[in-house]
């Protein structure tokens, strides 16, 4: 069974991108376009990975990360935080609220195909 | 880019129209902060905008746009976290650079990037240019040192490089060894070990895993969420060890990673078997079986060991490097991250005695139920009340005395000391000094001042612009001190105390203090004050906080249009505080912001129009009179109060409750920065401490409302915002409230939130 | 979800089989440590049918280790059977193959 990835990001053409790259190595991709968004969709539905922007209007990758956390079915699931190399702040308080793994934007497909296939494989 | 499917093409036709939808946002954007919109939100808008285009711009490879984006990104990030005022120069430059962004994605989306136009890329240097000028040499390298931080490897140790010279025996295994043991908690944060073991094969051949199953306790004690195992592997590659380690990059603060290359000493390899916790024989028996070391090597290794050890109780380290066996800085590596695992809970359990760490999220929740429970609380009381059970309201009115404990114990807990954030200034005060060529010594007093955790992180931006402003404009250049035959260096202070259920935060310098003559001139010609009047000193220094106004000779990068003292304004009035200023002409200027202790909490007064309850802050009000029919001047709206003028505003007109008024209806005096207002409501119902609730969706952007609140009878009071409601009320302008519509709805959402 | 089933026990002597469906992962740890270790008390020995595991993790294989750890401390005995795909492999992968000493299915090579 193909594995899921949740990707949340406010730039279409970005999920258009990633969903691109992770569909052809084999795994099912539901989109979201913020925080808000990304918790409706979870919707019970099994998650194997979150990939997800910090800065976004309404919930941020932050505050969205810190309740997905708090989410039974969840709270084990690993998370990608996509990011630019000003935002050291931003990094710590994501890695305090759960999120380990990072992809500094801008970044090719390739390279977030290996970000993915360190945490899980399809 | 190469668009060699037709889902990437399509993927880039949504960038067009992505990036074209965000540039519009800017323009907008930048237009409203030009005309003095001092939104902070514009300027997180401007930033995700850009950081948008970038992102996805670098996906497709548009290298012109994701470069020249990068600069704006810098600039807008430094300006959006307040490391540097937002300056009309600044908006023009932001401007410009829109606009090339435009120009270089309309290059790049329409033609492919087939044939760059020099002239844009010149362009494209010169703003850059400007940018990074604009940056200046700290914003740069700040960027970059932040930068590098995340790109630390995995917590590596013993990893010796080929030292030609030494002759020493070396495995024969032409493959890297990598040990690897994981912190407990790896498993809880997603990772998964076996995860990163299966993308180790995109960097060369596992050769062989040994699962370490050791430390996995009996069942009764086995935490099924915590990890046990730990990992040696026998890996065929011909990248090097960056390449290797990187693998293991989001689990470097949880794990371990020893790794030898291929051909390594024998000492390294016995080295990283007494480092590790299973024990040498176990592990000398293991490297065996995975073909890691001969048995020849793993006996030679050990009794090497053994005859030096036998010499002296000397650390295995130190016999190392005696022995040239391997270099001193990897192994205090190595002996450094003991040190630092054997100090680490000696020192934390110290602390534990005296702390608890709690998250900042748990104190919130805490105290927004304690909220809950002082409004339940009174709610009882009501009740109590209402039944002339005397014995119930003993009962309700001890629950209520403890509720009103509780609440304080609790809102103590979120209280910080305030030094953490004044400490941030020795750097600010030092490094603009150094800019701007002045000496200057930063004094700190009432550091242990203690307030809301909420209002420090508030605090931070105008404390900013004010000690920016007293080092720039504030003290003079070291010349003219001199001249003024005061001491060459400068003094910035910065105080802060409680006083009357407040804290006050002072920021004094002892320079030339401000101009009268010049600040009246200034705002005469600005047309702030009339050609005849002569104002009090508060109010006319109050006027060097109206956007725009500077009395500035030479304007700097630092400060000097007034644009930042205008937001340190809004700042503290958002914080229902306000600033005073004191000042000596050739002496010095104190900035005073009064500010109340928390956020949470407000002391109310609280009124009815048309029965809708509305809650005025208290420190605000100053008296109230009844408005008779006759004394109201409708058309005109003002009063005569003891001779003054009083401008008012209705409340009822404000929101447009409708109704007719009673025959008489009060006047609530509030007092503003100054400004005195009358803010007529139908009856007057007294002073309540109540607990301040966000407004809720259909409330934000209405004028005149700064939050609400639940009544102990479960209603649903608005808390007016003054500075507002003075502004409305001096300008004429009663137009931008809500509607009764609106205000209705609202309070419903409110109410079942 | 992967709770094990109760599979019948054909005589007293047999073993107790009980089958394993799903995930077996973080999600499931929890379950599975008690369950399995109160299925382990009931029998001397402990089959368990892996043919319906669609994935073992770090934390899936933990348990499974500890299974046959406590089996052999207590004089019982674990037994991993009719393997899919995905579980033989992960056990030959992290080179467990011994420590559990199950016949495994011929896998293909998994470089």
């Amino acid at each position: 069974m193909a594995k899921t990835i949740l990707i949340v990001d406010d730039s279409a053409s970005i999920r258009q991108v990633v969903k691109i790259a992770l569909t052809g190595a084999g795994y099912e991709v539901v989109e979201a376009v913020d925080g808000m968004d990304a918790l409706k969709k979870l919707d019970g539905r099994k998650i194997n990975l979150v990939i997800s922007d910090v800065n976004m209007p309404n919930l941020d990758g932050i505050g969205f990360v810190k309740q997905l956390k708090q989410k039974s079915g969840y709270q084990f699931t690993p998370v990608i935080m996509l990011t630019t190399e000003s935002e050291a702040d931003k990094m710590r308080q994501g890695k305090e609220a759960g999120a380990k793994a990072w992809v500094v934007k801008p970044f090719q497909p390739a390279q977030m195909l290996a970000a993915v296939s360190k945490l899980i494989q399809p | 880019m190469p668009h060699n499917s037709p889902e990437l093409a399509a993927a880039l036709r949504t960038f067009a129209e992505e990036s074209g939808e965000l540039l519009e946002a800017m323009a907008s954007h930048l237009r409203a902060l030009l005309e003095g919109d001092e939104d902070m939100e514009r300027l997180h808008a401007l930033f995700r905008a850009a950081h948008t285009i970038k992102g996805a711009g670098g996906m497709f490879g548009l290298e012109a746009v994701v470069g020249f984006t990068h600069l704006v990104e810098n600039l807008l990030s430094r300006l959006r976290d307040g490391h540097q005022p937002l300056t009309p120069a600044l908006l023009e430059l932001l401007m410009d650079c829109r606009d090339q962004m435009e120009d270089l994605l309309k290059e790049a989306l329409d033609d492919g990037g087939a044939a760059a136009d020099p002239a844009l890329a010149a362009r494209s240097d010169s703003l850059g240019a400007r940018l990074q000028a604009a940056l200046g040499s700290d914003g740069g390298t700040v960027a970059n040192a932040e930068a590098t931080t995340p790109a630390q490897p995995p917590t590596v140790v013993l990893a010796p490089v080929a030292d030609e010279d030494v002759e020493l025996e070396r495995v024969e295994a032409d493959t890297w060894h990598l040990s690897l043991r994981f912190s407990p908690g790896v498993l809880r944060e997603g990772m998964d070990p076996i995860s990163f073991l299966r993308y180790l094969e995109s960097v060369g051949r596992i050769v062989h895993i040994t699962t370490l199953v050791d430390n996995l306790p009996e069942a009764e004690v086995m935490d099924p969420l915590n990890c046990y195992f730990g990992f040696e592997i026998e890996l065929e590659s011909e990248r090097d060890k960056d390449a290797i380690e990187a693998v293991f990059d989001f689990v470097r603060d949880d794990c371990q990673l020893r790794l030898l290359p291929p051909h390594s000493r024998i000492a390294d390899y016995i080295a990283l078997i007494q480092d590790l916790p299973e024990g040498q024989d176990r592990l000398g028996e293991m490297l065996v079986a995975a073909n890691a070391l001969t048995r020849q090597e793993l006996e030679l290794g050990l009794t090497h060991q053994r005859q030096l050890a036998g010499q002296a109780q000397v650390p295995l380290g130190e016999i190392l490097i005696a022995e040239g066996m391997t270099h001193p800085p990897v192994v205090e590596a190595a002996l450094d991250r003991q040190a630092q695992a054997k100090g680490r809970p000696g020192k934390d359990k110290g602390n534990e005695s005296q702390f608890v760490r709690v998250h900042a999220e748990k104190l919130d929740e805490l105290i927004n139920l304690v909220g809950e429970l002082v409004i339940a609380g009174a709610a009882s009381h009501l009740l109590a009340r209402g039944r002339r059970d005397r014995r119930a309201q003993e009962a309700a009115l001890t629950v209520n005395r403890l509720v009103e404990q509780v609440r304080d114990v609790t809102l103590k807990l979120r209280m910080v000391e305030i030094g953490e954030t004044f400490n941030r200034f020795h750097r600010v005060v030092r490094e603009l000094g150094r800019d701007l060529g002045k000496d200057i010594a930063l004094d700190i007093t009432g550091a242990e001042t203690e307030l809301d955790k909420s209002m420090v992180e508030k605090l931070g931006d105008p404390l900013m612009h004010l000690v920016r402003n007293a080092i720039d404009h504030g003290l003079e250049p070291p010349e003219q001190r001199l001249a003024a035959g005061k001491p060459e260096r400068g003094r910035v202070r910065l105080n802060a105390y409680h006083d009357s259920g407040g804290i006050v935060i002072e920021i004094g310098d002892d320079g030339r203090g401000l101009d009268r003559e010049r600040i009246l001139a200034r705002a005469r010609e600005r047309g702030l004050i009339a050609e005849d009047e002569t104002p009090a000193d508060p109010e006319l220094y109050a006027l060097i906080f109206e956007p725009g106004f500077s009395t500035a000779q030479t304007v700097t990068s630092v400060s000097g249009r007034g644009v930042g003292m205008d937001v340190v304004k809004k700042t503290i009035a958002a914080l229902r505080g306000t600033v005073e200023i004191d000042t000596v002409l050739g002496a010095g200027t104190t900035i005073r912001l009064r500010l109340p202790l928390t956020l949470a909490i407000i002391e109310g007064f609280l009124v009815r129009v048309e029965n809708v309850p509305f809650v005025l802050p208290l420190e605000s009000v100053r008296e109230c009179i009844a408005l008779s029919a006759t004394s109201a001047t409708d058309r005109r709206q003002y009063v005569n109060l003891r001779g003054e003028v009083l401008p008012y505003l209705r409340l009822r007109d404000l929101f447009a409750l409708g109704g007719t008024p009673p025959r008489r209806e009060n006047i609530v005096v509030v007092r503003h920065q100054g400004n005195r207002v009358g803010v007529v409501v139908d009856q007057l119902q007294g002073e309540l401490q109540t607990v301040i609730k966000p407004l809720g969706r259909l409330f934000r952007g209405m004028r005149g409302l700064s939050g609400s609140s639940i009544l102990g009878s479960g209603e649903v009071a608005l808390i007016l915002d003054v500075a507002t409601l003075a502004e409305i009320a001096t300008s004429r302008d009663h137009n931008r409230g809500g509607t009764a519509a609106q205000l209705q709805q609202g309070a419903q959402a409110c109410s079942t939130q | 979800m992967n709770r094990p089933t109760d599979a019948d026990r054909p005589d007293a002597e047999g073993p107790l089989r009980v089958a394993l469906t799903g995930d077996v992962d973080i999600y499931a740890a929890e379950t599975l440590k008690a369950e399995l270790l109160r299925q382990l008390q009931r029998a001397q020995v402990l089959e368990l049918d892996l043919a319906e595991v669609s994935l073992i993790d770090t934390a899936g294989m933990q348990i499974l280790v500890l299974l046959k750890r406590t089996a052999e401390r207590e004089g019982r005995e674990l037994r991993l059977s009719q393997h899919s795909a995905t579980a033989a492999e992960a056990i030959q992968f992290l080179g467990l193959g011994p420590f559990f000493g199950d016949p495994l299915p011929i896998q293909p090579q998994w470089t």
